[in-house]
């Protein structure tokens, strides 16, 4: 099991340029997430699995790029899966670790990963 | 994070579709009717025909569908007509198919576009919003609609929509009667910052009814290449197509070769299903059969059928050029075994006038 950020942003060639993903990047890097913390999804996207893709379609205009399609691997298709606005990370970390037979560290570096960008493209709040 | 562009991302979808065989394309016309009276128009009835609006699917009916074509893949539904905009639900199917996680587009003349229509598509985008446009003044405009005052509710609903922001697109019928007025249109789509297209073949009505009578009003074939020539852009890009495409087609058994039943399906206003909207002939009642075994069943029966008669088509270097499939013969000329002569008359100008072209026959 292995998040290693492949989550792409699709961006619909009529836009402008992106933002700056480098320096949104670094910030969200250096970003700290308790591991205490509850993930909810935005119900600015609906969550769709077509053949083997893993897609997050934007529903309202007021997602932070609002024609961008979002594209998630598996590993993150699982993680999305597992969020329901009640588990904390920790939780979420535990049970991935004993579903897929995985060390806890891993799955957590997996989870911290996914959280970070998806809350930096305002997908995933934090409470 | 990673960014990928929306083409490369389509094309791996569709490729997934195709092999997987989903319907990752979907259309369904809501209505025939229209509050327009166009003289091109293939399908549109008047405005208030109890009949037609009787026949048409239910609310219930259509989210159903959509539900239906959520849980089998599809992600882009374009929701036209007739007006579509016309039916008093288009706000709740459309919003539907949002909330299932569709990419929803939709086709409109854009004279019916009101506050409340602007404040849902501001609030939920869709993926594009067409807006097709039947003149560059109001004249020509209302020529072609034949219905006063709806060059006037046209413009206006334009500029609701492009003042919420709402992804815009317009198009246009080149016809006999607006062909002079393509190249204001095109400048105008500009002044707006809309993308703009237009196209030139004109089919026949599906139902054999006189409220219009399109193939009066298409253009030559030496117009559309004349009409070719203006837009550099456009042509430049057909040239690329051509010099991809043009040669003699792979020898096939099948009757449709087009591709069409793959990975796209459309929806007819009363629930005939079929690959394409031409295909009245090898359509099916969702009310009949429901929609899995017509895209199961149905459908893939329809595609994988054999042709058993021969075409010139058969052995023609612009076959992938001119647009010419079995539905068009059935149009055009009420039987699969003759190609339509309209589709061959433009491609064969084209392939005289277009240096291009000449040049690959060599
Ligand atoms: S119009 Fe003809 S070529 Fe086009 S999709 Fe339909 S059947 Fe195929
Ligand atoms: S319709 Fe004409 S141009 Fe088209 S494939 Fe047939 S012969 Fe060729």
């Amino acid at each position: 099991m292995h998040y290693s950020g492949i989550f792409a942003r699709i961006r619909q060639d009529k836009g402008g340029p992106l933002n700056d993903d480098h320096a949104q990047g670094m910030q969200i890097k250096s970003m700290q997430i308790p591991l205490d913390g509850v993930p909810s999804r935005s119900e600015n996207v609906v969550f769709r699995k077509i053949e083997n893709e893993y897609i997050l379609v934007p529903l309202l205009s007021t997602s932070a790029d609002v024609e961008a399609i979002y594209n998630l691997n598996e590993i993150g298709a699982i993680i999305w899966e597992h969020i329901d606005g009640k588990k904390s990370l920790r939780e979420i970390i535990g049970e991935l670790a004993e579903e897929y037979e995985v060390e806890p560290e891993e799955a957590e570096r997996d989870v911290l990963d996914f959280v970070r960008d998806l809350t930096g493209s305002q997908l995933i709040r934090m409470s | 994070m990673k960014t990928e562009s929306y083409a490369d991302f389509s094309l791996r979808m569709h490729d997934a579709s195709v092999g997987g065989r989903i319907p990752v394309n979907a259309a369904i016309e809501l209505t025939y009717r229209c509050n327009n009276n166009c003289v091109h128009c293939y399908c549109s009835l008047p405005m208030g025909d109890e009949a037609a609006s009787q026949k048409e699917l239910a609310t219930a009916e259509i989210t159903e569908l959509v539900d239906e074509l959520a849980s089998m893949g599809t992600l882009w539904l374009l929701i036209t007509g007739g007006e579509p905009l016309l039916r008093g639900d288009f706000g709740e199917i459309y919003l539907h198919a949002k909330k299932r996680g569709l990419l929803v587009s939709f086709f409109t003349n854009g004279t019916l576009v009101d506050d409340d229509m602007v404040g849902l598509l501001a609030k939920y985008p869709p993926f594009v919003a067409e807006v097709t446009l039947y003149g560059a003044t109001e004249e020509t405009y209302e020529k072609v609609t034949r219905v006063k005052g709806s060059y006037r509710r046209c413009i206006e609903g334009i500029g609701s929509l492009r003042r919420a922001g709402i992804p815009l697109r317009l198009k246009t019928m080149a016809l006999t009667i607006n062909q002079h007025e393509v190249e204001a249109m095109d400048r105008r789509a500009a002044e707006w910052g809309c993308e703009f297209r237009f196209d030139p073949v004109i089919q026949k009505r599906i139902d054999g009814r006189v409220h219009s009578t399109p193939e009066r009003y298409r253009i030559s074939p030496e117009d559309a290449v004349r009409l070719d020539r203006t837009f550099p852009k456009r042509m430049q890009e057909y040239e690329r197509f051509c010099a991809k495409f043009v040669g003699p087609p792979a020898v096939s058994e099948r009757l449709y070769r087009c591709g069409t039943g793959v990975s796209s399906l459309h929806i007819n206003p009363y629930g005939m299903i079929s690959g394409c909207s031409m295909m009245v002939r090898e359509a099916f009642s969702v009310r009949q059969k429901g929609l899995r075994w017509i895209w199961e069943e149905g459908i893939r029966s329809v595609i994988s059928g054999k042709k058993t008669f021969s075409l010139p088509c058969d052995t023609c270097r612009l076959v992938n050029l001119c647009g010419q499939c079995p539905a068009w013969s059935v149009l055009e000329n009420s039987s699969y075994d003759r190609e339509s002569g309209y589709l061959c008359g433009i491609a064969k100008t084209r392939e005289r006038s277009h240096a291009f072209l000449r040049q690959e026959a060599g």
